[in-house]
């Protein structure tokens, strides 16, 4: 696997100025329009989008990659690593920014335990995402995948919001999610991490299948 | 023996695969077909790339889905139109296989690539297909593997880089106990490099045989119809209507050229084989 990890890290650098570019963009955003959740955000859903990168240039030559000496469950386990190890990298580039930032203009200053928090937060989104999109990649392809990716994203998000409605009246819904999550936070955390671990485990079953069952 | 095919069966929509072959240590098995005969299909087979409907395929005496890391360093693979990432320079890609093969013999590796001149920090994009094919069979021979599997390995190059490509697995075989499998569409490669030829066709193998017995005793046979009727024919194989009279392959050469002196006989090629194999009559 360490293999198959460095073989990564090598189609990685070749995006080494789109990452400059992205540094580039946070900062800007960050400093000029103080918008440090947005931008913080952003880097982790782009952080995200890099492991897309790396299945589709091993697309051409995956039969290849299928006959060297690590078995198709290393190969996903190593998408999965490369993915958590880049969104928890850029989240930290993220939080060093953001750091810069408060020390140069002081009224950008961010408490430790809401920049934590917020990290926190964004690294189980960047999770949640890879996790949808990997077995959607594995199994459609990096071109097909990324328009179902899409499509599931906006679904995904138009089914929550419905689903809230449903369940709530919209002028007190969010609200009182709002007013539970501040009164609960360890428990809404909790209840994030076990989420985020079993969607995980749920999607690297699933790609595991997925691989084990492809013809190339 | 280092890889047996055993009735393997493999169906899709337009085409279906049955194929059955063996390579021993210590040899090179040629599989000739034309375009779309099978020949890709059963070396993801064998590789698992593709899951039979049926059969059995062992290597090194393990059935090939349960192939372990370390078997699988016993491999060295070429396929037609699947390598590394173009990406990626020569010397990148020596550093992975060298994480991910413990006989990885990097010097050896970089002294190869010197001797056909292949750039160690150019991406592999910017490679013609002659360095490209030179370089996945360097690739495959890095790491002292025991058996390659090489679909196509000189596909698309000119008769010198061929020759080169020849002269590499050539040299490859100078360990005794290493094998060979060789797919190619170009019979005068295989002609000369292999022990033995499987020969297939629309997912059949049609003929297996030892090379040098197709050259010594395979042989065309020109007839008119007068001397087709008379002819023994226990030792033809096939038959071909010609404006002539007829065609006919046998594998008994001498037979006919001691007993019927006056017959036009060609001497057998694998082109010729293949041909009359295929378009041929069966009597």
């Amino acid at each position: 696997m360490n293999g198959l990890i460095r073989k990564d890290i090598y189609l990685l650098k070749e995006m080494r100025f789109v990452l400059l570019l992205m540094a580039a963009i946070e900062i800007f955003l960050v400093f000029q329009n103080k918008a440090v959740d947005f931008a913080m955000g952003y880097m982790t859903v782009l952080g995200a989008m890099f492991v897309i990168n790396t299945i589709s240039y091993d697309e051409p030559g995956i039969g290849f990659l299928m006959t060297l000496p690590v078995s198709r469950k290393q190969y996903v386990a190593a998408k999965y690593l490369l993915g958590i190890c880049s969104g928890v990298l850029f989240e930290l580039m993220s939080i060093g920014i953001v750091t810069a930032a408060g020390l140069i203009l002081p009224d950008m200053k961010q408490g430790w335990l809401r920049l934590l928090s917020q990290a926190g937060m964004y690294c189980g989104l960047v999770i949640l995402l890879q996790s949808l999109m990997i077995p959607l990649l594995l199994k459609f392809g990096a071109e097909k995948g990324r328009n179902i990716i899409l499509l599931g994203v906006v679904a995904i998000f138009l089914t929550s919001v419905e689903l809230v409605r449903f369940l709530m009246p919209a002028e007190e819904g969010l609200p009182r999610i709002s007013e539970w999550i501040a009164v609960h936070p360890g428990m809404t955390a909790g209840i994030g991490i076990c989420f985020v671990l079993l969607f995980l485990a749920g999607s690297i079953w699933l790609s595991s299948r997925i691989m084990a069952r492809k013809e190339f | 023996m280092l890889l047996e095919v055993k009735n393997v069966r493999k169906q899709y929509r337009r085409f279906d695969l049955d194929c059955s072959l063996q390579v021993q240590e210590g040899r090179i098995v040629g599989l000739i077909g034309k375009n779309g005969a099978g020949k890709s299909t059963t070396f993801k087979a064998i590789l698992n790339l593709v899951i039979p409907d049926s059969g059995e395929i062992r290597i090194f005496g393990t059935d090939s889905r349960e192939l372990d890391s370390e078997l699988r360093q016993r491999i060295g693979v070429v396929l037609a139109d699947s390598t590394f990432s173009n990406i990626m320079t020569v010397k990148q890609i020596a550093d992975v296989m060298g994480r991910l093969y413990a006989k990885f013999d990097a010097e050896d590796f970089f002294r190869k690539c010197d001797r056909f001149q292949i750039p160690l920090r150019q991406k592999t994009k910017e490679f013609s297909t002659g360095m490209l094919a030179r370089l996945k069979l360097l690739i495959a021979t890095s790491y002292q593997a025991d058996l390659l599997i090489l679909d196509e390995p000189a596909a698309g190059l000119d008769v010198l880089a061929r020759e080169e490509i020849m002269d590499l697995l050539r040299e490859y075989m100078m360990e005794e106990h290493r094998s060979i499998l060789i797919s190619s569409h170009i019979s005068s490669d295989l002609e000369k490099l292999c022990d033995e030829i499987y020969m297939i066709d629309q997912g059949r193998i049609i003929l297996h045989e030892e090379t040098d017995r197709i050259l010594s005793d395979y042989g065309i046979l020109k007839l008119d119809e007068a001397q087709f009727s008379g002819i023994e024919k226990q030792y033809l194989l096939r038959k071909q209507k010609e404006a002539y009279g007829v065609r006919c392959l046998t594998d008994a050469r001498q037979f006919y050229l001691e007993n019927y002196p006056g017959v036009l006989m060609e001497k057998g090629n694998i082109d010729d084989v293949i041909s009359m194999m295929i378009q041929g009559e069966r009597l």
